[in-house]
């Protein structure tokens, strides 16, 4: 299944591609597809993951806008069509 | 109507019945909001883009502030280089409860990502081990009194804005 990524504001992580399609197996959660987007622009995944495998609150994961620490987390499941979007928790407001 | 301070990091659209009577655009369906209320329930959508792109869509988006159909919109002056962010960011902020129509007006309006924050994520980066605050004072080399004291005052001025949560919330100046 496809996922749509948008990572904004990420030159802090040297990202080499910030709009990605991905193809996702269809039980991806959030970190397969963490996983996936550092096959992308590595590096991605260990500054998005903290000391305890959870999302790192320097960044923000927004699952169809959703704050993905206020869904599952990590674990969060994602659906065909879903978009991504990820910003350093700085740009919060 | 887009206010535009030059001592203020932010440009503010607001409707001209706050500039000019102070109408409280925080609430919902016309009933301000308490801080408690506030806390739980008013938040923001996210936009990123180079200035230039951020004050097109604040020239769109005045005329919906006017109708109060988007209470309030407000995005950076300039880059925040300490961030080491390349876009400015745009916060149009509304009540959960009305956040899908805000939505439909930013999708008309041609924004792509979709970003909803609370303003009580945004309060708790800038407390004392907040992501934020502690990144700010690392990037000011503050020495450790130095950064004690900017805690103090962050948990100081939190309380006391917060000091009753079923006083009408009023803002925070910036």
């Amino acid at each position: 299944m496809n996922i749509d990524v948008r990572l904004n504001l990420l030159g802090v992580l040297g990202i080499k591609q910030s709009e990605l399609t991905l193809d996702t197996p269809p039980d991806a959660t959030a970190a397969i597809l963490i996983r996936l987007i550092d096959q992308h622009n590595p590096g991605f995944a260990a500054a998005l993951t903290n000391d305890d495998g959870g999302l790192s609150p320097q960044f923000v994961f927004f699952i169809n806008g959703r704050n993905a620490v206020h869904l599952d987390g990590m674990r969060t499941r994602l659906n065909a069509g879903d978009v991504v979007n990820v910003i350093p928790a700085i740009a919060g407001g | 109507m887009i206010v535009d301070r030059p001592e203020s990091h932010f440009i503010f659209v607001v409707p001209l019945d706050h500039v000019e009577y102070r109408y409280n655009y925080i609430t919902l369906r016309g009933e301000p909001l308490t801080n408690k209320q506030y806390l739980e329930h008013w938040g923001k959508w996210l936009v990123f883009g180079l200035r230039e792109e951020v004050e097109e869509l604040a020239r769109k988006l005045d005329p919906y502030v006017e109708e109060k159909k988007v209470p309030a919109v407000k995005y950076d002056r300039k880059l925040i280089t300490e961030f080491q962010l390349n876009r400015c960011v745009m916060c149009i902020y509304c009540h959960d409860e009305t956040k899908d129509e805000v939505w439909e007006i930013l999708a008309a309006l041609g924004v792509k990502d979709k970003a909803w924050m609370y303003e009580r994520e945004t309060l708790e980066k800038w407390l004392p081990g907040g992501v934020n605050l502690e990144k700010w004072i690392h990037g000011r080399g503050l020495d450790h009194e130095q950064a004690e004291r900017v805690r103090a005052d962050a948990r100081a001025k939190f309380k006391k804005i917060f000091a009753d949560e079923n006083e009408i919330f009023t803002g925070i100046y910036q």
